[in-house]
């Protein structure tokens, strides 16, 4: 048997991506001839990082054809942990296992919510949102946490050969997740899972263990991307992470996974939130005012969107057209 | 997906070799509207969140700051009150290698390392408004008063109309909103070492939001029947607590005073539901802090008693500057101001 | 009089009583007309958003934008109303145009093209409220006519005007959803979408409807907010889309489509105001009220789908040896 060529045949929802990255890319070089450079790539890699490893668990509960509105909140409450672990004079370690323990009640929390009570995941996740916030809250009395120790910054601010620690965890669970997706059998059952449940139980898939799986797993994401926010501005606030959840979710469809679920992956994920990265650098770069920016990631996730949608259909079109074509030459015969 | 990750780090790769290719370090971005012979410096000018009126008076002056002195004036900055946003931006800024960072911080911490990284370029490092904590990483503080003395005139000012005794509520913006905390501490504990009598029954965030600003007044009202005060110290709050007391009768009843723009308090002092507004020209402000930018660019040094145009007469001690116009705006000066 | 108690807003109602007893015991300040007044009319731009947001679940979607449909048409009203040609009812009309043209916006792309609500209105979202920042920088739109903020007063000393407008249009609602073939529509069609299609509903007209008619609530509540307010803060209500929805959940409107009532969403706006309300007349501070509101949407969803599994456990096949 020889060796598979290795052909790169992508979907069109790929395509449009990629199109849109070459296109922003593009800009950016037009806007800025220090967009283009390796140090600009790698901060835009370190400022996109928080939001990337949130995305990725949120693909894996979109991918289940759930949400996690509790995501953004359940970061805070993480930062606010690891800070108040950090400043009564906890050891890095046993802080992040603290911050840890405490992403996994939360997604225990809301698998229960969801996969055992069967609580619509919008439902169950917004009211949670509500609760860690509140949660989170409390314990900081709306207060940020300064102090935080010097020991803490290499997550958020080192740097391994010259790449930002962060960019590496990101590319490692995007790595780790990817393969787990498409090569594991616990990939297999969320995506099986996120096509029809129901059918997935039926099938002998035991949809309680997988969806315990998922939640914790991107409430463990959200955990990392608290600390090393955290890590990066020395402070804990437990509002952190609150403006990243609709961008998260943006980013998600952005990337190819279908909202219902059954579709995608993490490797459009992280391209999404690449994108809208961008927009944000370049429109820095430009001296933009901050509301455009607003308005551009708005805009660009309804315009991908629906050029997506429009080409599915005009593709369909074509499929259809075709087949009726080929059945009248066919029956002509 | 696996080709779609493959071809994603091929992009990146691309990405990196072309950046290679430019060069490893970053060149100036040179402003487009270079009329001179010589190139003009630019000033970025960040707020702590871009959208609320007193930054963007701020900006408006700082502008034509830059129109007299001959330099490009930036203003870019977070949309909501995230500091990691903030430090986002300063990075970006870096990046595009700008002369001049004059930052109003969020949070006294959360941009240290960014601030850092700016000096460690040789850019220039300027705060205004608010502060850091670590006070080496920048140059020199652009700002009208000291968070104690603003918080302790604060609360004279409120202690003067309730004629130092009663019940008060401080409304603040987020509770971690850096500055408006100071002040809220600075006055609590000033009046709690000069006016024994009055005490504070609540202190509540608005988010910056009015809406919430004017519910939270009225439900004070409701929780504390006896309040005789409310101190707002952002400015978003005063003008929605003086409206909450209008239409519940008590003008003049509740003393209502804060940090307010002359435009947004106008109605409220004439009609009598708010005492005073405690602020500083944030217009001048800014135009003080690219007057100090230009200042330190050209490698001169302000001194104290100087005479600034268009600001007046500042104090300089030690790495600040201070605008010396603290306003206490009534019914009776507020059509003097433009702001 | 057992069925109206088995009805799934008995259930909130009865919370919303305990807590509105336990703080008329705690305050007497908080039962007075004064404070139920604020109570009412400071949620009442929000109920109004609350009641589109209800007919939108109900079809089985969801609509994020509804915060920044109302900002954009109180900040374009606001601007409007210095307009020499601006009186109440041109500015009535205005906003149901303003809200008209937002919703339709959103049902058009999502009608049509047939794609999740939650992403188109995630974008159109951020447009809209990029839209009047970038025109209005963030500044206040101050002192609005007398006439305007007139829409927004208490008659004879009793009765505010916006509790009207709330009641009005939960009223209308209410009766567009039972008595019109629209209304039965948007069951149908968040019942099942296909059983829908089947039996002859135009899904799509349907859907694109609903949107239009929330944004015109939307438009609505924007002219409502800037009256009580007096003016126009374009960076406002941020967030206000997550309260809303809560509150139509609370009021048992199923979030997969299909079931929803004014009267719960009305029980759902009070009961998260009398919350708010509360935690300052109880003097706890404003930062619990995020916990309260998350453990109350958690009991009241867990008290729903456990009485549910009870009522579907009743239909169990009885063997019978």
């Amino acid at each position: 048997m020889g060796k598979e060529k290795f052909r790169i045949r992508l979907t069109l929802n790929q395509m449009v991506l990629l199109g849109t990255l070459l296109i922003i890319l593009l800009t950016g070089t037009l806007v800025s001839h220090n967009f283009l450079t390796l140090r600009n790539m790698l901060s835009i890699f370190q400022q996109m990082s928080e939001m990337g490893i949130m995305a990725l668990g949120l693909t894996l509960c979109i991918l289940t054809g759930g949400n996690d509105l509790s995501a953004g909140t359940t970061m805070g409450l993480c930062a606010v942990i690891t800070g108040v672990c950090l400043t009564s004079g906890m050891p890095v370690g046993l802080a992040m296992v603290c911050s840890l323990a405490v992403a996994v009640i939360c997604g225990c929390i809301n698998a229960l919510l969801i996969s055992v009570m069967k609580v619509p995941p919008m439902i169950a996740t917004l009211g949670t949102q509500m609760f860690f916030n509140g949660v989170a809250l409390v314990i900081s009395k709306g207060n940020s946490i300064s102090n935080i120790p010097e020991s803490f910054y290499f997550f958020g601010q080192g740097k391994v050969l010259g790449i930002p620690v962060q960019a590496i965890v990101l590319l490692v669970l995007t790595a780790a997740l990817s393969i787990v997706l498409k090569r594991k059998v616990l990939g297999r059952y969320i995506i099986a899972i996120g096509n029809n449940i129901k059918a997935a139980a039926y099938a002998g898939i035991d949809t309680v263990k997988v969806l315990f799986a998922v939640y914790i797993l991107c409430s463990l994401m959200c955990c990392f991307a608290g600390n090393i926010q955290v890590a990066r501005v020395a402070t804990a606030r437990a509002d952190m992470g609150g403006v990243f959840l609709m961008q998260c979710i943006s980013a998600v469809v952005l990337g190819g996974t279908s909202i219902n679920g059954g579709r995608g992956g993490v490797g459009g994920t992280v391209l999404g939130v690449f994108i809208f990265a961008m927009i944000s650098n370049i429109m820095n770069l430009a001296g933009a005012s901050s509301f455009w920016q607003q308005f551009a990631t708005g805009s660009i996730l309804v315009l991908v969107v629906v050029f997506n949608c429009i080409t599915e259909m005009s593709q369909k079109r074509i499929r259809v057209f075709s087949s009726r074509e080929a059945r009248k030459l066919r029956s002509k015969k | 997906m696996k080709k779609l990750v493959s071809l994603f780090l091929a992009a990146m790769l691309a990405a990196m070799a072309f950046a290679g290719c430019a060069g490893s370090g970053t060149t100036k971005d040179i402003p487009a509207a270079d009329s001179g012979a010589e190139a003009s410096y630019t000033i970025a000018l960040v707020p702590q969140q871009v959208g609320i009126p007193y930054f963007e008076t701020s900006n408006d002056w700082a502008q034509k700051a830059g129109d007299d002195l001959g330099c490009t004036v930036i203003y870019t900055g977070p949309t909501s009150g995230d500091a990691a946003a903030q430090a986002n931006i300063i990075q970006d800024l870096i990046t595009k290698q700008v002369d001049c960072i004059a930052v109003s911080p969020l949070d006294s911490s959360a941009i240290a390392p960014v601030l850092k990284q700016a000096q460690d370029e040789g850019i220039l490092v300027i705060t205004w408004d608010s502060d850091i904590d670590d006070t080496s990483l920048r140059k020199m503080y652009v700002n009208c008063s000291t968070e104690q003395l603003l918080g302790e005139h604060l609360m004279q000012r409120l202690a003067h109309y309730m004629g130092e005794e009663g019940e008060y509520a401080i409304i603040t913006s987020v509770l971690t909103a850096q500055n408006c905390s100071a002040w809220a501490k600075f006055a609590t504990e000033y009046q709690e070492a000069n006016y024994p009598n009055m005490t504070r029954v609540a202190y509540e965030p608005c988010d910056d939001d009015q809406a919430k600003a004017y519910s939270i007044t009225q439900n004070m009202m409701t929780a504390y029947p006896n309040l005789q005060g409310v101190l707002g110290v952002t400015s978003t709050a005063p003008s929605s607590a003086a409206q909450a007391v209008r239409e519940a009768g008590k003008s003049g009843e509740i003393i209502v005073t804060g940090v307010v723009e002359a435009s947004v308090s106008r109605e409220y002092l004439l009609d009598g539901s708010m005492q005073e507004a405690n602020i500083w020209h944030p217009g001048k402000l800014g135009y003080l802090t690219i007057f100090t930018a230009m200042t330190l660019l050209n490698g001169d040094t302000l001194t104290d008693k100087q005479d600034i145009p268009q600001v007046g007469l500042v104090n300089v001690v030690d790495d600040q500057v201070i605008m010396t116009e603290l306003l206490d705006i009534t019914a009776e000066n507020v059509n003097e101001y433009d702001f | 009089m057992n069925r109206l108690f088995e009805r799934r807003e008995a259930g909130v109602l009865c919370i919303l009583l305990v807590l509105g007893i336990a703080l008329a015991v705690y305050s007497p300040a908080f039962l007075t007309q004064v404070n139920i007044k604020n109570i009412l009319v400071n949620n009442s731009a929000l109920a109004i958003m609350a009641v589109g947001m209800t007919l939108v679940l109900i079809t089985g979607g969801i609509d994020v934008s509804v915060a920044s449909q109302m900002m954009f048409s109180a900040t374009l009203l606001a601007e409007f109303s210095f307009l020499p040609f601006a009186n109440p009812f041109t500015i009535v009309l205005a906003a149901i145009v303003i809200g008209a043209v937002t919703g339709s916006i959103n049902g058009l792309l999502i009608s049509h093209f047939n794609i999740d609500p939650i992403i188109i209105t995630l974008g159109t979202n951020s447009i809209y409220r990029g839209i009047i920042l970038v025109y209005t920088s963030g500044r206040w739109i101050m002192n609005l006519p007398g006439w305007f903020t007139a829409f927004s007063k208490t008659v004879g000393g009793v009765l505010p005007l916006p509790v009207v407008y709330v009641v009005l249009l939960l009223v209308l609602t209410a009766y567009i959803l039972r008595y019109t073939s629209f209304g039965r529509a948007v069951y149908a069609c968040g019942g099942n979408v296909e059983a829908a299609r089947r039996a002859g509903i135009n899904v799509n007209r349907t859907i694109f409807r609903t949107y239009a008619y929330t944004g015109v609530l939307c438009g609505i509540a924007g002219l409502v907010q800037d009256s009580i307010l007096g003016n126009c803060q374009p960076a406002g209500s941020n967030g206000w889309e997550m309260n809303v929805i809560a509150a139509a959940v609370i009021g048992g409107t199923n979030i997969l489509g299909g079931s929803g009532t004014m009267a719960g969403t009305a029980i759902g706006v009070l009961l998260m105001g009398v919350i708010e309300n509360g935690l300052v007349v109880a003097h706890v501070p404003t930062y619990w009220q995020k916990l309260v509101y998350g453990v109350i949407i958690i009991m009241t969803v867990t008290i729903d789908i456990l009485r549910k599994n009870r009522a579907d456990a009743g239909h169990q096949l009885i063997e019978i040896d």
